[in-house]
């Protein structure tokens, strides 16, 4: 089999995944701002160094290179954006100043979003003097009203290209209907200004709603040229040494493409979907079909759901930075919990200790880094409780000091709850795992899946810390079974090693499929059929310029869909790809109704309101070969040969004497029992009484009861 | 009528818990309260974000809703609100239920039970608000109550879209159901459902938004049924107890961090619902250790139109606007934010109108005195450690219209149309100006929705969008502005609008320590104009501002200027324009940085005439560069002239006390000058 190797660029580290026949490799290098792909490479290196294999030769040999990178989202948050203008109907100048009016609150977590008091807008990313409003009118049907005049395009494109602007943005009311004035403009100003950056929202982001349509469209022409620039860069730096094929970049609908296909806003989750795919596809491979991914990290807790090997999950008003988008995205939940989380006391609920959405990062960090830092944080508790060595933090590289931890605990929580120093340390871990266990609650149960039906993957560097504690608190059951990862801190980039080609096409378009006062169904399938045609046709030519078979696509069709006049849609997976009659269109209606009423009641399930399709959404695939995970040969339950001494933890009626194994003694088969601690060099294993952790044939860690 | 219970509309506050309650409470640890007060009002945003996903109406969709469990004495443990309004709406109906129906055997109260009510004399704020909520058995004991609430777009009155301002009496505002039971075994029963359905004309909007309550509550109930299998019913009723314990002391120690006194506002209101006049707001605030009480006296009588309200409908504006935003902003919603208050209206005011008054216009006769207790609080806290809680209301006041009529598709639409309503601006700051568009003055961050999604889903085009001009209050710091819209109908031939609110003739958001009111703004119809006639003529150029509609008269027609209740039934191509409110402004315009006046010149924010005679800043017209040396000398000049105008106290009260306005502006105001 072909080598594919991923890389997963952070904001610290680059992590690199290479998988050659039934190998898997991992590695790490830091990240290089400057010129990313040194980073890539440095990762490249240190991974083959693993298995000392040539770096050219693996790079020569390479099928596939995949690229997850968040770095447009920082460009964007750095403002390091192209210096753009924006081109719009008339009368409609400010609408992005206006931005639906609760711009100010989107991306913000909710406490913000209520702070009527310090509300902010963002910083706009074009100042209002860039932007030109041209003399024409389209309907919401389409109809041309009032046609764009040509000389009138030429002197306003003019106009900001002589205020130096690298990039214009276009975006006219109803574009998404009739494109034939944006192109226009497009065809104008490309042929005039060729080195100037266009981006016209139908092409971009051809769906209804011209706030978050102008948003993707602007952060195209503003980040464009940088992505561009980096993806290009990498590329060639591949290419030069023996990489021969494109680059292909992980997206965050699920799906990867060519530097040419991939706008930047396509990848500012990039990171965590692949951690996503990436799970639904070893999941597979070791038979769980229904997976919560948990990746507790030093700031934050990713939360995704895999149901029956798919991720169905769409984010909801997906917001990149402060920008109101309608993207489809994947959904990875980021809740403000990790090892470096707060601890404080909300006077405004009666004095409730509160863990997060507040971090200590990594600089100064927790209290017991010793860098400065005096609040008492999540990390500070698990060293007080006697989870974590001081002596062995990362491998021993860093020392902690447990006295710094002791008085942030005792100062921010335990003196003012009148609590004992352990008492409060517990419950600083309870509350974050509590937290934790609350955001699954959300995601599963109030979904109506039951997490008795799932297993939960733990990454992260403290997801093994405090699976345990988390799972405890999802409802009145947890999931029955936890699986770790020897590759917790790369997961994300062995992930996106595991992708298939896939890409998202997407086109508003209203069809009424079930009339509310007639209540027949659409007798005429031409208007539901053209749009499909057409997006068909778009992804045959792309998947074929990215270098895919065509032939080999696997087409499904998703519809966003609604009850009469609801405002928020509801996706499917629509029965027929193309409808041939009114059956068809009942069916469709009917899988609605039906995948409706499951998420909600049968109550709210309104049909006699009339059903319509808002929009089209049509996913195309083309799979790739699955590597062969390797599989190890069972060598017995007794791991005492790990076992490398005991301390007194704290577990929940006290401290005890606890045994602590070592990670990387441990062989398949091998089972721990609690109360134990396993210290590996990324992370460290708290397993409570009456739970086990056995070495899998895989060599992951299953945690279950016995 | 329905049976009326003065004594139970009095006591809507928590009132005492009893010493079995307060032993649920203590008995949940400190953890387990971090740990399951959390769970708790997650269950509650499921609920509410179950409601506003399947909601219809676009009130619903811009927060105008709630979701919340009540005790099972009516009061309320904890919600999750878009606007706190419903926090004080929800209560009367459930100690209704309680008090009325638990031993009726008619009626009763069983498990899958579910019950309706619109009526505004016994919950919500006026008819539009329907509200819905079952009770939770756990083993035969009532454990809590779930109510979920939202404004919808009709009521089936005698204008459409719900809000009736020439209503003058309660039985011409359509649809008025007190607490009735609409559903048994977790059903709403059909017939009672067509029965709604029949008496509005936005049915679909009516039975899409009935169902997404109904669903809110269900899956609300589902999860507390799981909790109290995974901890048991009497740790459930802990949490709930020592939630709503839990405001309640926080709500008092913030009252009493505030300055022992007596703080004033009066507001004047500006139409009777139909015509333009003067209505008198006056607010005395008396506050004293950790209670205030806020008195009503020398407020004008109740009016002839439905611009009415009653006292629990002015505590739901004031919890609303002022504390949920402003003074408890960080609090959850729960029974105890009110419990520090006290207010007093007399009967008879427009404030706590006869019965039988018409009152669908409450929201709008409300606001101004929720304004009024703000401008009280603010005074408060400013001498207090709660000082960076002062701020001017965001635009409280409101500016929209309301339709009706067949759309562009042949569907029946009608209610209150969201943009300018939503889009108001915030209130100015002691250190920043308020934010341009930033929501609904009830809610906060609310969606104006885009132009897109108006034109696909009612018969107009959107002429122009755009922030106001010269609109906002000036100051130190200026208030945000609104936003002015321009629309013609199109796509059906005759199309009913009227404007809503206040705030057209006599500003009501008035600024704060020398800050400029917010200015007014009527709303303009051409009903003789042919738009689109002169677009297929190329004809005209789009305007783009309501300035541009009227001084430079690109659209042919006669325009006339309208305030609330002055509707129109428009044909296809006749125009209209109406604009949000904005926010006011904080301190002297004297003190505004000029590089901040430019700022507001370049974003057009505010005109040329503003700048120069407004804020007397120097600088050039062309380039727009401050002269900062001319504008002190500006500045010292109209410091100068100030002080010749001033004039002693007695000497400006002997003059002003002979003033007195028109008496058609003073037909609902009560005894001049006072009101009394």
């Amino acid at each position: 089999m072909a080598i594919t190797v991923s890389v997963d660029v952070g904001g610290t580290f680059t992590d690199c995944s290479i998988i050659k026949d039934q190998t898997m490799l991992r590695g790490k290098a830091p990240s290089t701002p400057a010129d990313f792909s040194e980073g890539v490479v440095n990762a490249i290196v240190e991974t083959c160094k693993t298995a000392t294999l040539d770096p050219k030769k693996v790079l020569n040999e390479t099928d596939m290179f995949m690229y997850a990178t968040t770095s447009a989202t920082n460009m964007l948050v750095e403002r390091k954006g192209k210096k753009i203008g924006f081109i719009t109907t008339i009368g409609h100048e400010q609408f992005l100043y206006i931005g639906r009016s609760r711009q100010w609150a989107d991306g913000l977590p909710l406490e913000q979003a209520r702070d009527v008091i310090n509300a902010e807008r963002p910083k706009p990313i074009v100042p209002l003097d860039r932007i030109r409003s041209v003399n024409e009118r389209i309907d919401s049907q389409g109809n041309v009203l009032i046609p764009l005049r040509e000389d009138e395009v030429r002197v306003k494109i003019q106009e900001l290209v002589d205020m130096g602007v690298e990039g214009i943005a276009v975006c006219l009311l109803w574009s998404c209907s009739n494109p034939v004035h944006e192109r226009m403009i497009g065809d104008i100003a490309r042929a005039a200004f060729p080195n100037v950056e266009i981006s016209l929202s139908c092409e971009i982001c051809p769906k209804w709603h011209e706030y978050p349509r102008a948003n993707v469209t602007i952060l195209t022409a503003y980040l464009g040229p940088g992505m561009r620039d980096h993806f290009g860069k990498v590329e060639k730096k591949l290419q030069s040494l023996g990489y021969r094929r494109p680059l292909f970049i992980v997206n965050n609908a699920g799906g990867i493409g060519g530097i040419t296909h991939t706008q930047p806003s396509d990848t500012c989750r990039s990171g965590p979907v692949a951690g996503l795919l990436g799970s639904a596809i070893l999941g597979e491979t070791y038979g769980y079909k229904n997976i919560i991914t948990t990746d507790m990290g030093g700031t934050s807790f990713d939360l995704g759901i895999i149901l029956d090997g798919k991720t169905p999950f769409y984010v909801w008003r997906p917001v990149i930075d402060r920008w109101l988008t309608e993207l489809s995205m994947l959904e990875v939940k980021i809740l403000g919990a990790g090892g470096g989380s707060i601890a404080w006391i909300n006077k405004a609920m009666g004095g409730r200790l509160e863990c997060g959405p507040q971090s200590a990062g990594a600089v100064p960090g927790p209290a017991c880094y010793d860098r400065g830092g005096e609040e008492a944080t999540v990390t500070d508790a698990d060293l007080v409780l006697g989870y974590i060595n001081p002596d062995y933090f990362w491998g021993g590289r860093m020392k902690l000091n447990a006295k710094k931890a002791v008085e942030a605990i005792r100062k921010k929580v335990a003196d003012p709850l009148k609590m004992d120093l352990y008492e409060a340390a517990m419950g600083i871990r309870k509350v974050i795992d509590a937290k934790m266990g609350n955001e699954i609650y959300k995601e599963t149960v109030l979904r109506g899946y039951d997490p008795r039906n799932f297993v939960m993957f733990a990454f992260g560097g403290a997801g093994p810390t405090h699976c345990c504690g988390y799972n405890e608190y999802i409802g009145v059951v947890g999931c029955p079974k936890i699986v770790t990862f020897p590759a917790s801190p790369e997961f994300c980039a062995l992930g996106a090693g595991l992708i298939d080609a896939s890409r998202i096409f997407e086109q508003s378009r209203r069809v009424e499929l079930c009339h509310p006062v007639t209540r027949k169904y659409l007798s005429d399938p031409e208007e539901f059929n053209a749009v499909v045609r057409r997006l068909e046709a778009q992804a045959r030519e792309t998947t074929k310029e990215d270098g895919f078979d065509e032939r080999s696509i696997v087409f499904t069709l998703e519809l966003d869909m609604r009850f009469g006049v609801q405002v928020y849609l509801t996706r499917i997976v629509s029965p027929h790809m193309y409808l041939q009659n009114e059956e068809d269109a009942r069916a469709v209606c009917e899988q609605f109704t039906e995948v409706y009423s499951k998420k909600y009641s049968r109550d709210s399930a309104q049909q006699e309101a009339g059903i319509s399709i808002e929009n089209f959404c049509l996913r195309a695939l083309v799979r790739r070969a699955k590597p062969q995970i390797p599989r190890y040969k069972y060598l017995g339950e007794n791991s005492e040969k790990a076992l490398k001494g005991v301390r007194k933890v704290f577990w929940n009626s006290g401290f005890e004497e606890t045994p602590v194994y070592a990670y990387e003694r441990l062989v398949c088969g091998n089972v721990v029992k609690g109360s134990a601690i396993i210290e590996s060099i990324d992370t460290t294993y708290a397993i409570p009484k009456r739970m086990k952790f056995t070495v899998d044939e895989f060599l992951n860690g299953v945690i279950e009861k016995f | 009528m329905p049976k009326i219970d003065k004594e139970l509309m009095a006591h809507w506050k928590v009132q005492s818990m009893t010493p079995e309650q307060e032993a649920l409470a203590a008995a949940i640890s400190p953890i387990d309260y971090a740990i399951y007060s959390n769970k708790v009002m997650t269950i509650c945003e499921e609920g509410k974000e179950t409601l506003v996903r399947l909601g219809a109406t676009e009130a619903l969709q811009a927060g105008d809703c709630i979701v919340g469990i009540y005790t099972p004495e009516g009061n309320m443990a904890c919600a999750s609100a878009g606007t706190y309004l419903h926090s004080a709406t929800g209560v009367l109906p459930l100690k209704y239920t309680v008090k009325y129906f638990t031993n009726d055997p008619t009626v009763g109260i069983k498990d899958g039970d579910v019950f309706f009510c619109n009526e505004a004399i016994l919950g919500g704020i006026h008819n539009p608000d329907n509200l819905i909520w079952i009770p939770v058995f756990h083993e035969g004991e009532l454990v809590c109550f779930v109510l979920s609430a939202s404004h919808v777009g009709d009521t089936g009155g005698t204008l459409p879209g719900g809000m009736i301002p020439s209503a003058k009496t309660r039985y011409e505002e359509g649809l008025k159901v007190p607490p009735i039971k609409v559903g048994e075994n977790f059903r709403i029963k059909t017939d009672i459902l067509n029965f709604f359905n029949n008496m509005v004309r936005d049915e679909r909007g009516m039975s899409v938004d009935t169902a997404g309550k109904a669903t809110a509550c269900y899956k609300v109930r589902e999860r507390i049924l799981e909790l109290i299998a995974e901890k048991g019913v009497a740790f459930a009723k802990g949490v709930f107890y020592k939630m709503m314990m839990g405001t309640i002391e926080e709500a008092k120690k913030r009252v009493e961090a505030l300055l022992d006194g007596t703080y004033r506002c009066v507001i004047f209101y500006d139409n009777n619902g139909v015509d333009p006049c003067l209505v008198r707001i006056f607010c005395t605030m008396r506050k004293k250790g950790d209670s205030i009480t806020f008195d009503f006296r020398g407020t004008s009588p109740n009016l002839p139109y439905a611009t009415n309200a009653f006292p629990h409908i002015v505590r739901a504006l004031f919890a609303s606007i002022t504390l949920s935003q402003y003074f408890f902003p960080d609090m959850p919603v729960g029974a105890g934010l009110l419990e520090p208050f006290d207010i007093v209206i007399p009967e008879g005011t427009c404030l706590n109108a006869p019965l039988e008054s018409a009152i669908s216009m409450s929201p709008s006769i409300a606001t101004p005195p929720a304004l009024a207790m703000q401008q009280c609080m603010n005074k408060a806290m400013f001498a207090s450690p709660l000082k960076k809680c002062v701020s001017c209301p965001s635009g409280g006041s409101a500016r929209f219209f309301g339709y009706g009529g067949l759309n562009q598709r042949g569907m029946m639409v009608a209610g209150p149309f969201p943009g300018s309503l939503n889009s108001a601006g915030g209130g100015a700051n002691p250190d920043k100006d308020g934010v341009d568009s930033i929501g609904f003055s009830f809610v906060g961050a609310t969606d104006s929705l885009d132009t897109e999604h108006g034109e696909l889903q009612y018969p107009f085009l959107t002429l122009f969008r755009k922030i106001a001009k010269d609109q906002h209050g000036f100051g130190k710091y200026r208030g945000g502005s609104g936003v002015s819209y321009g629309f013609a109908i199109y796509g059906t031939k005759n199309f009913y609008i009227v404007p809503l609110g206040n705030s057209w003739v006599v500003p009501e958001d008035i600024g704060l320590f020398g800050g400029y009111a917010a200015t007014v703004s009527p709303a303009i119809f051409i009903p003789d104009a042919n738009v689109l006639g002169q677009i297929r003529a190329s004809d005209m150029d789009l305007p783009t501002s309501c300035h541009e509609v009227l001084e430079q008269k690109s659209i042919k027609g006669n325009p006339v200027l309208e305030v609330q209740g002055g509707g129109h039934t428009l044909p296809e191509g006749a125009v209209f324009v109406i604009t949000g409110v904005s926010g006011p402004g904080y301190g002297d315009v004297l003190e505004r940085d000029p590089e901040l006046v430019i700022k507001d010149l370049r974003a057009d924010i505010i005109s040329h005439w503003t700048a120069q005679n407004v804020y007397h800043v120097a600088y050039d017209q062309r380039t727009l560069q401050v002269d900062h040396e001319g504008t002190e000398l500006l500045r010292a000049k109209e410091r100068k002239n100030r002080i010749q105008r001033g004039v002693p106290l007695k000497e400006f009260e002997k003059e002003w006390l002979k003033k007195r306005p028109p008496e058609a502006a003073l037909k609902n105001y009560g005894k001049w000058p006072d009101a009394g």
